[in-house]
């Protein structure tokens, strides 16, 4: 303690220079209105740019709950869809008399393991049957489609990713034409591009339109993106356009997807193995 | 001891008259009058003994800014820049404070004693820095090339040029 006093003792000077100058200028701040407001203005700009730079760290870190919360709302919003609904028409002849049945419902997953270097990829999501998720409900993500459910535990479904060269096709819809036709396939090279099969050569596509799924995209809703069209090359020989889509997922950075609900699932199922089976019957 | 303080409170007497009565009234409404802000109170700083101790020189020169400041209502500007030329000039001195101070007797500031150049340097570089503080403290750097610069080169060579003047006036010339 007393060498503590003998220091402070022997920088007096310099304590004291330190204190008449900063008396000095809180003077100078407190009773000079020019330097007073000078100074106010500065620190206010000062602070206010400190403010600024703590939110935006804080901002940073609160990047998650914001993204979880938005994800929520986009689901709500998708769920209010008038795609998600079909339209109850009882009343043939009468008019105006509809009804809207809700046919979609989503469940909001997270992605746990994700692959994109194989030739069949798949994602794991963190939802199972204790969440209703079933084999062959759509996966898909705020960007576009993802795949489809292929195996599913209690807590846990693994989806066959849209780049899987065996287990996925969709039958897409051209949106800028409202053509629909063709297939949907990834070639098991770039993970970056699907290709478009099936398009008649003499549709008039262009490159820039925008590929999205159809009403005949089983197990997904309507107008949900799968890409824009990159490339198309015409063969003489070849009646179909050979077409690169540019995928509107990015798969190395899935981490929020949907996994969508088909309500008349079971009842389109049971009507088209009856209608099999009444084939099957007739042959 | 008590003859030595006479004499440095009559010199800041004069000083403050000097500053009041002469030097605030130049060129007043004159467009280029901010060029004239010789600031006279350095000469005091700067004659003050070179024995005193750091920390009286440094309270010395605080209160003589202070009555500065309350004077020409500038409010902690004097007494901001002259705290900090005491507490600098020190440095600048200590090592002629045994040789010169002894001698600071008679009617001699002791600044005379020390060689033409030394006194000239020191002089300047205290002038120099004094008037560049208290013109940066009352405008905070506002118009630095067009009216601060200006004012401070000229209002230095005015002052300095005064220093000598009134050194050589109210003291003797050293006998070598």
């Amino acid at each position: 303690m007393n060498s503590i006093f003998k220091y402070l003792r022997s920088k007096s000077h310099v304590l004291l220079f330190l204190l008449l100058e900063i008396l000095s200028i809180v003077a100078i701040i407190r009773f000079n209105s020019y330097q007073s407001s000078f100074y106010y203005a500065n620190t206010r700009t000062l602070s206010s740019k400190m403010h600024e730079a703590n939110n935006s760290i804080f901002d940073y870190f609160a990047l998650f709950d914001k993204n979880q919360a938005l994800f929520n709302e986009n689901l709500e919003l998708r769920r209010q869809l008038k795609s998600n609904y079909v339209v109850e028409s009882k009343a043939v002849f009468e008019v105006n008399d509809t009804i809207y049945k809700q046919r979609y419902k989503y469940y909001p997953a997270q992605v746990i393991t994700n692959s994109t270097n194989r030739q069949n990829n798949f994602i794991t999501i963190n939802r199972g049957t204790s969440s209703g998720v079933q084999i062959g409900m759509g996966v898909f993500s705020p960007d576009g489609i993802v795949g489809t459910i292929t195996e599913v535990s209690e807590n846990y479904a693994i989806a066959s990713s849209v780049l899987n060269i065996n287990g996925f096709k969709l039958v897409p819809k051209i949106k800028e034409l409202n053509y629909t036709r063709g297939t949907i396939v990834w070639d098991g090279k770039d993970p970056n591009y699907l290709e478009l099969k099936e398009i008649n050569k003499y549709e008039p596509l262009k490159v820039g339109y925008h590929i999205v799924t159809s009403p005949y995209s089983k197990n997904f809703p309507e107008n949900i993106p799968i890409g824009i069209i990159e490339r198309i090359e015409k063969n003489s020989k070849e009646t179909y356009y050979r077409i690169k889509v540019r995928s509107a997922v990015n798969f190395g950075k899935i981490q929020n997807v949907y996994v969508v609900i088909d309500m008349f699932k079971d009842e389109i199922d049971k009507l088209e193995k009856k209608v099999e089976e009444q084939q099957k019957k007739t042959k | 001891m008590i003859v030595s303080i006479l004499k440095y409170l009559g010199l800041y007497i004069f000083v403050l008259l000097v500053q009041e009565f002469i030097l605030k009234n130049l060129f007043i409404g004159n467009t280029y009058s901010f060029l004239v802000q010789p600031q006279l109170i350095i000469m005091f700083l700067l004659f003050l003994p070179a024995s005193m101790s750091h920390t009286w020189m440094i309270f010395v020169s605080f209160l003589a800014g202070f009555i500065f400041d309350i004077n020409f209502e500038c409010w902690g500007v004097h007494s901001a820049v002259s705290t900090f030329v005491g507490y600098v000039r020190y440095y600048a001195t200590k090592e002629v404070e045994n040789v010169i101070a002894a001698r600071d007797e008679e009617n001699q500031i002791w600044t005379s004693k020390k060689g033409a150049n030394w006194k000239w340097t020191y002089f300047l570089t205290f002038i120099a820095i004094y008037h560049f503080l208290y013109l940066f403290l009352e405008s905070f750097g506002r118009n630095f090339f067009t009216r601060l610069m200006p004012a401070f080169i000229s209002s230095t060579v005015i002052t300095f040029f005064l220093v000598l003047i009134f050194e050589n006036l109210l003291y003797k010339p050293a006998r070598n």
